[in-house]
């Protein structure tokens, strides 16, 4: 009988989830520091996510974990992300600084979607980018991108 | 009037909170995309192809240096491959290139580069680091020169140990590292004074990582003259052995072993009846594709014990268009090109990235106009490339 020992993760906004150890060390950053940190981490702050996000993260956690070989697990993921640029991109960094491999890969490869058949003005509109070339620079890069339609 | 004076308050605080949440909620947006950490950025960028991934870092200059610090690991065959058209004589010094994802051909700034004198020609290619390697034509002994087409850089190689003209060149590169050796074999040798030109049978080396030239070794003098006298247009090198082909029939393979530094020979399939042949690696081993004068084309793939299996035949509907001569093939880990002119249609077999196993047969529309205006069509040289846009310390 496996011991069914829980971890509490707390965002930055002070929101407390009570998960399986297991689903928790899927994060390698807090399997870490569960590691390192002694017999009394039972609760791991995560200051760098809120708990909106930490919650749809855990979600991701569980299914990984308890049911890995489930044949809708690709399809599970393929929903999973359909979520709005705002949670896409909070996922992304939270699985970034939690150390989710999967979910690292799935939320990038969601976003490089996003620049499918997008000119460079209209990936700017999309991430809200800022234009900081100069003229000049601009002229090299229209050179550089002859092979490519650039406007 | 009292109680309108209070709803018009109430409207006026309303549209004053709304405008609040509106420019805080797209501040918050702003800077949602503007704080990403560079390697989660950089895990963005491996997924988009070439062409987007340029247009990505033409945004801003975050996001220019991120795609030119993410090094590729280009042998991953994630991304299709990416045909370059250069014209084969001096008619014509337009370029092209294929996007394989977008179906469309781009003028590519290729001879025309600052650097790269009007003399030269694509010999080979590194191609899992998107890099040509040119030669100088001419009778002087020869020059080699690397390029990196889509970001513009070149520079020249440094001269041959023994200098020497019409040799074959091969090239050798590491995955999952920017290096490469360049191998250079026979060729004809300067004549000492008032004597006659020699072919020269040794080989040296290229290594990128301490840029210089090294004698490698003696090859048999055969060798030497068959290498210089039908040039051969690729190498490829599979299980420690480096592989060129004659460029003309009756074909035939000769093969350097790194590890005994021994030569050896392998007869090619149907080496004297082929109208063409080339060869090309496929998933680390030798495969030569060659057709007949009435248009059939196979794939053969060299086993372990140095047999050849057939292994795929191209569609008879596409082979018609390759009868009556002047077919050219060129290949890439992950995929094979047949061609002929740059008006003409090409063939292509390639491998489906989530089907590793399964390649399929296509057929690419060639290029027939630019920029509105009708081209006229010329015989061309194809090469393959996955294109790299990170910097790198070579240049």
């Amino acid at each position: 009988m496996t011991s069914s020992k829980t971890i509490v993760l707390r965002s930055s906004d002070g929101a407390t989830f009570e998960v399986d150890e297991a689903v928790a060390l899927h994060s390698l950053m807090i399997k870490h520091r569960i590691e390192t940190g002694g017999a009394d981490s039972t609760t791991i702050d995560v200051p760098e996510v809120t708990g909106n996000t930490l919650s749809k993260v855990i979600e991701y956690c569980k299914k990984h974990v308890e049911a890995p070989n489930s044949d809708d697990l690709k399809s599970f993921d393929t929903d999973f992300v359909k979520v709005d640029q705002a949670v896409l991109c909070h996922l992304a960094k939270a699985s970034y600084y939690m150390n989710i491999k999967g979910l690292l890969d799935l939320s990038s490869k969601t976003i490089a979607d996003m620049f499918k058949g997008k000119t460079v003005e209209q990936i700017r509109e999309t991430f809200h980018i800022k234009n900081d070339f100069t003229p000049e620079e601009e002229e090299e890069l229209r050179k550089e991108n002859s092979w490519n339609l650039f406007v | 009037m009292q109680l309108l004076f209070s709803e018009l308050c109430f409207i006026v605080c309303n549209i004053f909170i709304f405008l609040v949440f509106t420019s805080h909620h797209s501040f918050i947006h702003s800077n949602m995309w503007n704080n990403l950490p560079s390697d989660l950025l950089s895990s963005v960028f491996f997924y988009l192809p070439p062409h987007s991934l340029a247009r990505a870092m033409a945004t801003c200059r975050h996001w220019h240096d991120c795609g030119r610090s993410t090094t590729r690991d280009t042998s991953c065959q994630r991304h299709p491959p990416w045909f370059i058209a250069v014209p084969t004589r001096g008619t014509s010094s337009l370029c092209f290139v294929h996007n394989p994802i977008e179906t469309t051909w781009h003028r590519l700034n290729l001879l025309n580069l600052e650097h790269v004198p009007s003399v030269t020609r694509p010999v080979s290619t590194v191609a899992g680091h998107g890099l040509i390697l040119f030669k100088s034509t001419g009778s002087v002994p020869i020059q080699l020169s690397v390029c990196n087409p889509f970001t513009g850089r070149f520079r020249h190689l440094p001269p041959l140990r023994k200098p020497r003209t019409n040799p074959a060149v091969g090239v050798i590169q590491n995955n999952g590292s920017s290096e490469f050796k360049v191998y250079v074999a026979g060729g004809m040798s300067e004549a000492e004074s008032g004597g006659a030109a020699s072919y020269e049978p040794t080989l040296e080396m290229f290594d990128s990582r301490i840029n210089k030239w090294t004698v490698v070794g003696s090859m048999p003098v055969e060798f030497a003259v068959r290498l210089t006298v039908w040039t051969p247009n690729e190498s490829v090198h599979s299980r420690g052995v480096l592989y060129w082909m004659t460029s003309a029939r009756a074909y035939s393979i000769m093969g350097f072993e790194m590890s005994s530094n021994k030569w050896k020979e392998l007869s090619v399939p149907m080496g004297d009846t082929l109208e063409f042949a080339a060869m090309v690696p496929r998933d680390g081993k030798l495969a030569v594709v060659g057709g007949t004068h009435g248009g059939n084309v196979s794939v053969w793939e060299l086993g372990e014990d140095d047999k050849w299996n057939v292994i795929e035949r191209m569609p008879v509907e596409l082979g018609k268009r390759f009868t009556n001569g002047g077919t050219k093939c060129v290949g890439i880990e992950g995929g094979v090109c047949l061609y002929k002119d740059i008006g003409k249609g090409m063939v292509m077999w390639r491998s489906n990235w989530n089907h590793k196993n399964k390649w399929e047969w296509c057929s690419v529309e060639g290029c027939n106009e630019i920029s509105g205006k009708r081209l006229e069509n010329y015989p061309i040289r194809g090469l393959f490339l996955r294109p790299n846009l990170a910097y790198s310390s070579f240049f």
